[in-house]
């Protein structure tokens, strides 16, 4: 079909996976997803009292390896909220970030986890594994931070900024008022003349922000309220569900009826 | 099948000597000293009752329908009492769908029960004291304690209350010595799943009673009163429905019927002169009656009313003379306004549906309903709230506000005079109840599974559940769908199959059941938040913000915002511009459907209008023969007259009757292309037989289709630049099978999520109290859809999902009329004429101007995206043009 992409070059850096929202970086030979929200639905059943059955984690280790069949990488980097609750470490979580884990280090020579604010307490799980817990990770000029908040020394670090954090999505209408929500991956320049590239969530289950509705002032990460015209970014849905089709810049997309 | 027929219609009431010599002397004495005579209720129902038969007795308001439940009970248990045989438990239980009922009725016993043991006394009898509690949410933990300790004889209830008593690990032995259960306003229970849920409890109580209890159900009126009987009473295992006796005494009381509108020109009228015209019209009737009592169907409604009324006569409308009466409002307000009521203090209340039902609302000499009541039923019950008295008249105007609104009014209220009400429809194999009850039974005891199963089965509700759906329950709320290790979180219940047992499981589920228990869904709910300050001003259903784009004005409390952007649960707006209209219509969804039969009544009033229209006869003729044929008014009659007149003109003698749907291929002003189908089958019917159509077209066109729907035919909206063959469409819509069809294709509707949500929250999938803590959504976070998408996933068969096309395709649409319908376009019973029109016609107006109320989505999401893609970089081309 037209439109929809099998890959995609991101700034000549970067390729998508597609259509998962995952990127390799040749230059550095290393795999990079974001947001995996592992345990949502146990901590949903357990916190929240919604006892939906549990088909993230299945879902996401098969997306996983299917990723693991194109293309091997050296490195993979976890980019911030491996797990979902804040608080504490659930049962249902250290599970399946252990079962996770434990199939990284066996397929990737390197696994770094880069914490996200959901990434409270999992030192105790990845003590036990190949893995290297960071609060951000530097390689040349590729620079990987989850993005809730604005590091030390940021604006000298990394020509090629990566963050997860926002789950960007666009939602469109059609004539007769139907809307889509459609997760996406965005890219571009940031004011500073650093590149940007806002990985997708990895998770099925995490609500994604509208970045096409939500003025730039509301978004939820600080480096895109501060450091970036977000409406300059170019935008690539993403998804096994949706497929990769590239949309014109976010500025266009806004106010679309 | 044959079946014997256990129910019988008892025509010929007791003698007043037969009814009284029932009683104890006491209790008679009592009773004549009181009364003057018995009321037509109570000729049957003190002799049936003391009898010992199952009854059900339907009588309007002010027939002393309280006592005659009550009263040959109040004898045998004082009988008991003088013999000493009264224990500290629970004789009789009552139930009633209302907590303010429950109280008034408490109230009402208090002075038989207090003056009988004093004429008893009088006559050397004593007698000990019959204890009496209400039992509903909003009695106090110490109270509850005081019962147990000093249980009542008389217990009152709610259906939910008597769910948790069952459970009640030591109250529930008090229940085990009943022997009358009263269910009052059975009109109300038996149509919906809170009817369900009552039955299955009564199951439950009779299998943990000593012995069989006498079941007496009262209620208004209802059609057709043979199943409501088999509602209360159930079946034995044999299948056969346990005996009862069915008492109608509804129509003694005079019915005085109009209906009229607000100005006598009601097309040509602005809103404003038409809302003008309704508060001097109601203006005037209230100071022509004493007590006017006031239905408007919505909330929203009761608030305008009582606004604007106050507003214009200030001095003649204030706090303390007029109230408005409704679920939002809070208890207190609610009680003191009924109480006030009672006391006759008031000259209107004003309530959307609240006082229709039971509580004893004192001298009312008129009910005026604004807009369709749409059922004859309804319509009948409402009105008969007023003529408080026994051997009063009932008054009641209905006020129509629109053309198609008057036209059902008229024949609604010509065959309430001739006593013909529209059908009740009894939800059966409700699984999200049921799932409900089988938690309840398992925290009681181990149960078989054949045991459980036959005890299910002797509900009305469940009487041809399958076995296999009841194990597939029964594992899910093992928690089956989940891993074993996780079982300890997702299991209600533990289920072993090699021995076919079950029971209870987790240490929650006990208050699981307490807190989550019912049948009414909480909406869930977005909050609204007004830029640039976000000032929370209230909220909003998950629905209607999905259905929000940006830039969209719509209506809140009464004030109008403009939708900027949503987060998760909350949503973000500001104030419009001055002069603004609403872009999209209020939200739709709890409209009361009008009902099959009405349906067809008004269209063969069409039909007989038509041949008057062909027979050339004069307006003045017509006018003249709808005055002798209906409640109404010469103005009345005249813009119907007019309505009927113009349509037939514009479209060239095409008014659509029984005997043809007009199909109607049309644009509005804003160019929006619909094809609309005439199609008079009320809701329930147009709700199966629309989505079908739109499923249909956007298969054709491989788009997505908006669906209007409307109780007088349905639309659907089709993207502009869609041809639709609608000769096709029609010829598919008469040949498919529309049950597979839709089974397939529901899932493609906004419908479907927002019934799943429902039905997982009462099947305890989605628990709002779970450890003790009230759930908000936004911790939830995980929208209907995800939901849906995550169980269909895991299985399909799903009990929840299964559930949710059940209660979508039984009892949210009429499936059964739908095809009946479809067989009438197939055998040309009916026949379908298409026409286009440049303006649309008269009849199709008052649809189109409706809004979308769903929209079924193309099957193919990635195309979806595609068209969407396609859409996007069209609209910016252009943009960049201009």
């Amino acid at each position: 079909m037209r439109h929809v992409l099998d890959s995609l070059t991101i700034m000549g850096v970067a390729e998508l996976v597609a259509p998962y929202p995952a990127i390799y970086i040749p230059e550095i030979d290393t795999l990079a997803i974001s947001d995996l929200h592992l345990g949502y639905e146990g901590v949903m059943a357990e916190e929240a009292g919604l006892m939906i059955p549990k088909t993230q984690f299945k879902k996401e280790m098969n997306a996983l390896r299917e990723i693991e069949k194109r293309i091997k990488a050296r490195r993979i980097v976890l980019n911030g909220d491996i797990k979902h609750e804040f608080s504490s470490t659930s049962y249902h979580e250290s599970r399946e970030v252990s079962d996770m884990l434990e199939y990284l280090q066996q397929e990737y020579e390197e696994v770094i986890i880069v914490k996200g604010n959901h990434d409270n307490f999992i030192a105790r799980i990845t003590s036990r594994y190949r893995v290297k817990l960071v609060e951000e990770f530097l390689d040349g000029r590729y620079y990987f931070v989850h993005g809730h908040e604005i590091p030390d020394g940021f604006a000298s670090k990394g020509e090629v900024v990566i963050i997860g954090h926002e789950h960007p999505a666009i939602a469109l209408y059609d004539d007769v008022g139907a809307k889509e929500k459609i997760p996406c991956i965005l890219y571009g320049d940031m004011l500073d003349g650093r590149k940007i590239i806002v990985l997708p969530a990895f998770s099925i289950l995490a609500q994604g922000s509208e970045v096409n509705m939500i003025p730039r002032e509301e978004l939820l990460s600080p480096i895109l309220r501060q450091y970036v015209d977000v409406d300059s970014l170019n935008v690539t849905s993403v998804g096994p569900d949706v497929g990769c089709v590239a949309f014109p810049k976010l500025g266009l997309l806004r106010g679309i009826r | 099948m044959t079946q014997v027929a256990a129910y019988s219609f008892v025509d010929k009431p007791f003698s007043d000597e037969e009814s009284l010599a029932a009683l104890e002397s006491y209790v008679r004495e009592w009773f004549m000293r009181t009364f003057k005579e018995l009321t037509p209720p109570q000729r049957y129902s003190f002799k049936l009752i003391a009898d010992g038969h199952n009854v059900i007795i339907t009588a309007p308001t002010g027939s002393g329908k309280t006592l005659a439940g009550f009263m040959s009970i109040l004898s045998e248990l004082f009988k008991m009492g003088e013999r000493g045989q009264l224990a500290e438990s629970v004789y009789c239980i009552y139930v009633s769908p209302l907590k303010a009922l429950d109280n008034d009725v408490k109230k009402n016993l208090m002075q038989p029960l207090t003056e009988i043991r004093e004429i008893a006394a009088e006559m050397g009898i004593e007698l000990p004291e019959i204890k009496i509690a209400v039992r509903t949410g909003d009695v106090a933990g110490s109270e509850k304690q005081r019962q147990l300790k000093e249980p009542p004889h008389i217990l009152i209830t709610t259906p939910e209350s008597l769910a948790i008593l069952l459970n009640a690990p030591k109250f529930a032995e008090k229940l085990r010595t009943v022997r009358w259960v009263i269910v009052d306003e059975i009109h109300e229970l038996a149509g919906s799943k809170r009817g369900a849920h009552l039955s299955l409890s009564l199951e439950r109580l009779r299998e943990a009673a000593e012995q069989d209890f006498i079941r007496i159900g009262l209620g208004a009126t209802l059609h057709p009163l043979e199943e409501a009987a088999r509602f209360l009473v159930g079946y034995d295992d044999a299948g056969r429905p346990r005996p009862c006796k069915i008492v109608d005494v509804t129509w003694y009381k005079p019915l005085q019927l109009m209906v009229t509108t607000p100005v006598k020109d009601i097309v040509h009228a602005s809103a404003e002169e038409i809302n003008e015209a309704l508060y001097r019209l109601l203006d005037k009737l209230i100071t022509k009656h004493r007590t006017t009592l006031i239905f408007t169907n919505t909330r929203s409604g009761t608030e305008r009313v009582v606004y604007n009324l106050k507003e214009k006569w200030p001095s003649k409308y204030n706090d303390a003379t007029i109230g408005a009466h409704h679920g939002s409002l809070s208890r207190e307000i609610r009680l003191d306004i009924e109480d006030r009521l009672k006391r006759g203090e008031l000259k209107a209340v004003v309530c959307s549906t609240s006082l229709e039902l039971g509580i004893d609302v004192g001298y009312i000499d008129l009910v005026v309903q604004v807009g369709s009541p749409k059922s004859i039923t309804r319509a009948v019950q409402r009105i008969g709230r007023s003529g408080h008295r026994f051997g009063d008249t009932a008054r009641g105007v209905i006020i129509a506000m629109d053309r198609d609104d008057l036209v059902e009014c008229a024949v609604m209220l010509k065959c309430a005079l001739e006593r013909r009400l529209d059908e009740i429809r009894i939800p059966t194999n409700c699984l999200d109840v049921l799932a409900q009850h089988i938690v309840g039974m398992a925290l009681t005891r181990k149960w078989s599974v054949d045991e459980a199963f036959k005890l299910v089965r002797r509900s009305y509700n469940y009487r041809y559940l399958d076995r296999e759906t009841f194990i597939s329950l029964l594992k899910y709320l093992a928690g089956h769908y989940a891993e074993l290790e996780d079982r300890s979180v997702y299991g209600k219940i533990w289920f072993d199959e090699k021995d076919m047992m079950f029971g209870r499981r987790g240490k929650y589920t006990r208050i699981i059941y307490y807190l989550n228990i019912g049948t009414i869904p909480d909406e869930v709910k977005v909050d609204v938040y007004l830029l640039p300050d976000k000032r929370y001003i209230g909220s909003i259903e998950e629905e209607f913000l999905e259905r929000l784009r940006p830039g969209d004005i719509f209506v809140l409390g009464g004030r109008m915002y403009r939708f900027r952007y949503a987060r998760s649960m909350s949503c973000y707006v500001e104030k419009p511009p001055k002069d603004s209209l609403p872009t999209i219509p209020a939200w739709f969804s709890e409209l009361l459907p009008l009902s099959f039969e009405l349906a067809l009544e008004i269209q063969d009033f069409r039909e007989e209008f038509k041949a008057m229209l062909r027979a050339g006869k004069t307006k003045k003729e017509i006018v003249a023969w709808l005055l002798r044929r209906f409640p109404i008014e010469r103005h009345t009659a005249e813009a119907i007259h007019n309505y009927y007149r113009e349509h037939y003109r514009y479209t060239g003698g095409k008014l659509p009757g029984r005997d043809e749907i007009l199909v109607e291929i049309t644009s509005d002003l804003q160019e929006r292309r619909f094809v609309v189908f005439h199609a008079l089958y009320g809701r329930r019917v147009n709700d199966a037989l629309s989505r079908a159509a739109a499923i249909l077209a956007s298969d054709q066109i491989g788009r997505n289709v908006g669906v209007i729907i409307s109780d007088n035919g349905f639309a659907l909206h089709i993207p502009q630049d869609a041809e639709v063959d609608v000769e096709k469409l029609l010829r598919e819509l008469a040949s498919c099978d529309l049950e597979e069809l839709l089974k397939r294709n529901i899932r493609r509707t906004e419908m479907m999520k927002r019934r799943f949500r429902h039905c997982a929250a009462r099947s305890f999938l989605i628990l709002r109290n779970y450890k003790g803590y009230k759930i908000s959504v936004s911790k939830q976070q995980t929208n209907a859809q995800t939901l849906l998408n995550v169980c269909e996933e895991v299985n399909p068969n799903f009990p929840v999902i299964v559930e949710t096309y059940r209660e979508i395709l039984r009892d949210v649409m009429d499936l059964e009329r739908a095809k009946l319908v479809q067989e009438w376009l197939r055998t040309g019973k009916v026949k379908s004429t298409v026409i286009a029109t440049d303006v649309p016609t008269p009849l199709a107006h008052n649809l189109i101007v409706l809004g979308d109320a769903d929209i079924v989505l193309m099957e193919d999401r990635k195309r979806r995206l595609l068209q969407l893609h396609e859409a996007v970089m069209r609209k910016i081309r252009l943009a960049a043009r201009s």
